[in-house]
């Protein structure tokens, strides 16, 4: 019987994969090369590509400041702060925080899908991702909209400043994962060399903008739980 | 079809369960202060807390941190175990 | 370092290429630390503008705190504006190399040198108009004096436009270049790098609107986070350069005789 390993093992193991044509599209989800044998060890390597992960810690730390900036004045204005969150709709922020989850869920998929060269379905998982962002951008105008409709405007009082900003900036966020989103979607075509796979380089795109998207993902989260949910 | 089934099986997918039930819960901590904790405070501290889990999630899971050289994977849970601890500090020390 | 030359014209044709690899070197490290530097002397520890001064204080106090350190804020922005000069020299560089590279050309380094001298004015105009309020302090209206300390913070932060469009520029030409290894001149990681830049300067034009809060021009999101990542970028991009650049000196160290440029450093 043979045993589950550790998914957490480390370093790059001698054996390569009996299956994957190149190392890019070695398999990094574990499912067992024979049916009945273990996972494989995966060789740690970077997603994506270095740099990207410059960029992705780099605005994570930007939104860091937004979040301590935020629940520092929150302390200061606490009656202005809980009145004004009162006003929003949760379900709004609760229904984003699933759309926006399910789209990264369906971008592992692609990404997975394209590795073993199931390019039509990675195509048809990145569309439906961004069908997810379009929705979280109609969700998000008929929740500004109702806002401003009732006199909530960025300049009614520090909360409000707060969340039009961070909305809005993540919205900006959002806007530009849809066209990252679009681009992987032309590149996840089949190459003029039929039954050609997807070369390394485009892969690693696809990762880039995968992880991109995850990161627009995992803000929405904390700014969900700053902006909706405190008491 | 058939590929999106045995793709239902793969661990991402309980992942992207446990974040949706995880969202759910702090909706609920959210939105009715006392229906799982008693005191506010503790329930703020449950949301942001559970809020950063998640973070650690996507990270670990979806962005593929599990595979990633471990001193990436840990600079961003040291983000988030960072960033956490300046929001619930500034939340309870207010 | 000596290295044996055939003939003499070997030997002038070597000596320039380095000369131009030196000069090089000086604007990317030498202008790269001293508009930071300068800038630094000037704005934190002469002017003291750490904290920034609030919108919502009231024009009594803004006179006072310019009265209090006259000769502080008056020799910052002269600090400040000296600081300016050397973006020419630093981004000069990096539009030139720009322009050389596969993936760069003569559009993306003339945006860069538009961008570039647009946001130097800025700079030049920001210290100029603090210097200016701090010329007659308490001497005319206070208002008046609240207004060009305004003026100057405004000017610091609402053109952020030139700056985000210098680094996308930048960051086209790094991601256009598809080489791998060694031979590109700038490291993918720069494109990212700037592009977070170009982004992580949007909220300074925020601070048109807002005077309380994260957003205000005394705020931790609208100022002093788009001031601090513009000198990381510089930092950054100059790092980058100049290990390029030791290479470089070192190949031809090892080499004595006229090499082919890896990166173009003709002026």
């Amino acid at each position: 019987m043979p045993e589950a390993p550790s998914t957490a093992s480390s370093a790059a193991s001698s054996t390569a994969p009996s299956e994957p044509r190149s190392k890019a599209l070695s398999a990094r989800d574990e499912v067992p090369a024979r049916p009945d044998g273990p996972a494989l060890p995966v060789p740690r390597r970077i997603p994506g590509e270095a740099g990207v992960w410059v960029f992705i810690l780099g605005d994570m730390t930007m939104f860091a400041a937004f979040f301590g900036c935020f629940v520092h004045d929150r302390s200061r204005h606490l009656e202005v702060f809980a009145w004004s969150q009162a006003q929003l709709k949760i379900g709004f922020g609760a229904v984003n925080t699933c759309l926006l989850l399910t789209g990264s869920l369906f971008v592992v998929w692609a990404v997975q899908a394209a590795r073993r060269d199931a390019l039509d379905t990675a195509r048809r998982f990145i569309a439906l991702a961004f069908v997810c962002a379009a929705v979280f951008g109609v969700d998000k105008l008929i929740e500004w909209s109702d806002k401003i409709a009732h006199g909530l405007t960025p300049a009614t009082n520090l909360y409000y400043m707060y969340f039009f900003m961070f909305t809005g900036l993540h919205a900006v966020h959002v806007m530009i994962g849809m066209v990252v989103l679009a681009h992987l979607w032309r590149l996840c075509r089949r190459p003029a060399q039929a039954a050609a796979p997807l070369s390394a380089a485009r892969l690693r795109t696809l990762e880039v903008g995968a992880s991109y998207w995850h990161l627009v993902d995992l803000l929405w989260v904390v700014l969900f739980a700053l902006l909706y949910l405190m008491a | 079809m058939r590929y999106a089934v045995r793709r239902a099986r793969s661990p991402v997918t309980y992942v992207w369960g446990l974040l949706i039930a995880a969202t759910t819960v702090s909706w609920m901590l959210g939105a009715h202060h006392d229906i799982l904790v008693d005191s506010r405070r503790a329930a703020t501290v449950g949301v942001l807390l559970i809020a950063f889990a998640k973070v650690h999630f996507v990270g670990m899971h979806f962005m593929e941190l599990r595979h990633a050289p471990r001193a990436l994977a840990w600079t961003f849970n040291a983000w988030v175990v960072a960033v956490c601890g300046i929001v619930v500090g500034l939340y309870l020390a207010g | 370092m000596p290295y044996e030359a055939d003939t003499d014209e070997t030997r002038t044709a070597v000596a320039s290429q380095r000369e131009r690899i030196e000069l090089n070197l000086w604007c990317v490290r030498g202008a790269g630390r001293l508009l930071f530097l300068l800038f630094f002397v000037g704005w934190v520890l002469l002017a003291r503008f750490v904290p920034a001064p609030s919108p919502m204080q009231t024009s009594e106090e803004i006179v006072r705190r310019y009265q209090e350190n006259v000769h502080g804020i008056r020799l910052g922005a002269t600090f400040m504006m000296v600081s300016f000069c050397f973006w020419a020299a630093w981004g000069a560089v990096v539009a030139n190399w720009t322009r050389h590279s596969p993936g760069g050309g003569r559009v993306l380094a003339m945006i860069q040198i538009v961008s570039l001298t647009l946001s130097e004015m800025v700079g030049v105009l920001c210290s100029f108009l603090w210097g200016l309020a701090a010329y007659r302090p308490g001497e005319i209206s206070p208002d008046i004096t609240r207004t060009l300390n305004d003026a100057g913070w405004l000017m610091f932060l609402i053109p952020w436009p030139p700056f985000s469009m210098w680094c996308v520029a930048l960051a086209v030409a790094v991601f256009r270049d598809r080489r791998e290894g060694e031979v590109r001149e700038f490291p993918r990681w720069t494109g990212y790098l700037s592009l977070l830049t170009a982004f992580l300067f949007v909220p300074a034009g925020a601070s048109l609107f807002f005077k309380e809060g994260g957003y205000a021009y005394n705020g931790l999101l609208g100022m002093y986070l788009p001031l601090a990542i513009f000198f990381i970028w510089v930092e950054g991009v100059t790092w980058a350069m100049t290990g390029k650049l030791k290479a470089e000196l070192s190949r031809l160290d090892r080499s004595g005789e006229r090499i082919a440029d890896r990166i173009s450093t003709d002026a």
